[in-house]
């Protein structure tokens, strides 16, 4: 394998999965702000015995206003799901809706919302509908066409499906598709 | 396409989940089975206290214990740890898309370049509603990010046969090849609302 394809292969991989940054660096800007805020509560405390008194008083007002039980379950549960979510986000493979490929000369990273507009709109144009009457819903293994026909007016399954995989394959990815046409047609 | 350390992202977002697991651990348990949790606690409680009634050292005229002292600046030092992780995210940009040496001095290539040449062209295009070029650097090779936002109803084989050729111009001005990703983008929940043509 070439420089060149080495780089694609990284890029690719990179691009077609989710780097969690955002997660990290909101969990990090938090437990650094949480940090940095009892450092200098702390420092204040050590410094000011007016504040340190005060700071006291308050804490075991508000501890014995509250309900302790309710809260440790509040919290409990609270810290339980969160932990949930950031573990599940540090394990799964975060996979991004886009196709990709290689070609001679470049890489090519596809959104699936573009490929999924691209089928809609050629199976829109194929079977003269308005594009509304059209969904698509393009996933890894495959392509799913939805249509509604204009009352009146057949509309041939093959074609569809055709004319779905023609508009895929014309950016570069072969895959197959599955037609579902409404039984009940509007009125256009 | 930047250079961000993802598995050091998963390691924040691991240590992050454990930790918070840990908690609504001992805040349930300490609920629903104090029994298992106590013992456990009861010991923590005793070396804190231990630790609290140790040696001291004078700060601000109190006397503080060392223990605390020493828990402050290893949570200064983890909070100035996580700020840089937060700012060293996004990096690997770079300014230049091409260095080129002679014998007689440098050429540096600006990145505003390729995107006059890549972009430029491409916007041109009424199938086409917006091109933007970036350049990062992947395993030491300044690679380009060529991002193209396509018009509804545009033919994609079109597209990427127009951006091919506008690689090919830029290749032929440079003199060589640089890495390029070309990455046909979502119109996003805004461009929904544009028009399918473009009126000139």
């Amino acid at each position: 394998m070439d420089r060149r394809q080495q780089i694609y292969r990284r890029v690719l991989r990179r691009e077609t999965h989710s780097s969690r940054s955002a997660a990290a660096v909101i969990l990090a800007a938090l437990l650094a702000l949480t940090l940095l805020a009892l450092l200098f509560l702390g420092v204040w405390a050590t410094a000011d015995v007016a504040f340190r008194e005060r700071a006291a008083i308050w804490l075991v007002d508000i501890v014995g206003a509250w309900d302790l039980v309710s809260v440790l379950i509040a919290v409990g549960i609270l810290a339980l799901l969160v932990a949930v979510l950031l573990i599940l986000a540090a394990v799964l493979p975060g996979r991004r809706a886009r196709h990709a490929r290689v070609t001679d000369r470049v890489a090519l990273v596809v959104d699936d919302g573009v490929l999924a507009d691209a089928a809609a709109d050629a199976v829109a144009r194929e079977c003269a509908i308005d594009r509304r009457q059209v969904s698509t819903t393009v996933a890894r293994r495959g392509l799913t066409v939805r249509v509604t026909p204009t009352s009146g007016i057949r509309v041939d399954r093959d074609r569809v499906e055709r004319t779905a995989i023609a508009a895929v394959s014309d950016a570069g990815f072969v895959t197959a598709a599955s037609v579902d046409v409404a039984r009940d047609g509007v009125i256009a | 396409m930047n250079s961000t350390n993802r598995i050091l992202n998963r390691a924040v977002l691991l240590i992050g989940g454990v930790l918070f697991a840990a908690v609504g651990l001992v805040a349930l348990l300490w609920v629903w089975r104090p029994a298992t949790v106590e013992p456990a606690l009861a010991v923590v409680e005793r070396s804190l206290d231990d630790a609290l009634h140790g040696q001291t050292a004078a700060v601000f005229g109190s006397d503080i214990p060392v223990v605390l002292l020493a828990a402050s600046a290893a949570a200064l030092i983890l909070a100035v740890a996580l700020i840089i992780f937060v700012f060293a995210r996004g990096r690997g940009g770079v300014h230049e898309v091409a260095r080129i040496r002679a014998d007689d001095g440098r050429t540096d290539v600006d990145r505003n370049v390729v995107d006059a040449v890549l972009s430029g062209a491409l916007t041109a295009r009424p199938d086409v509603l917006s091109a933007r070029t970036g350049v990062f650097r992947v395993k030491g090779v300044r690679t380009v990010r060529l991002a193209v936002t396509v018009r509804q109803g545009a033919s994609l084989g079109d597209v990427l046969a127009a951006a091919e050729r506008v690689i090919r111009d830029w290749d032929s001005l440079l003199g060589g090849e640089t890495p390029i990703l070309i990455h046909l983008t979502d119109r996003g929940w805004l461009g929904r609302y544009r028009s399918a043509a473009r009126v000139r």
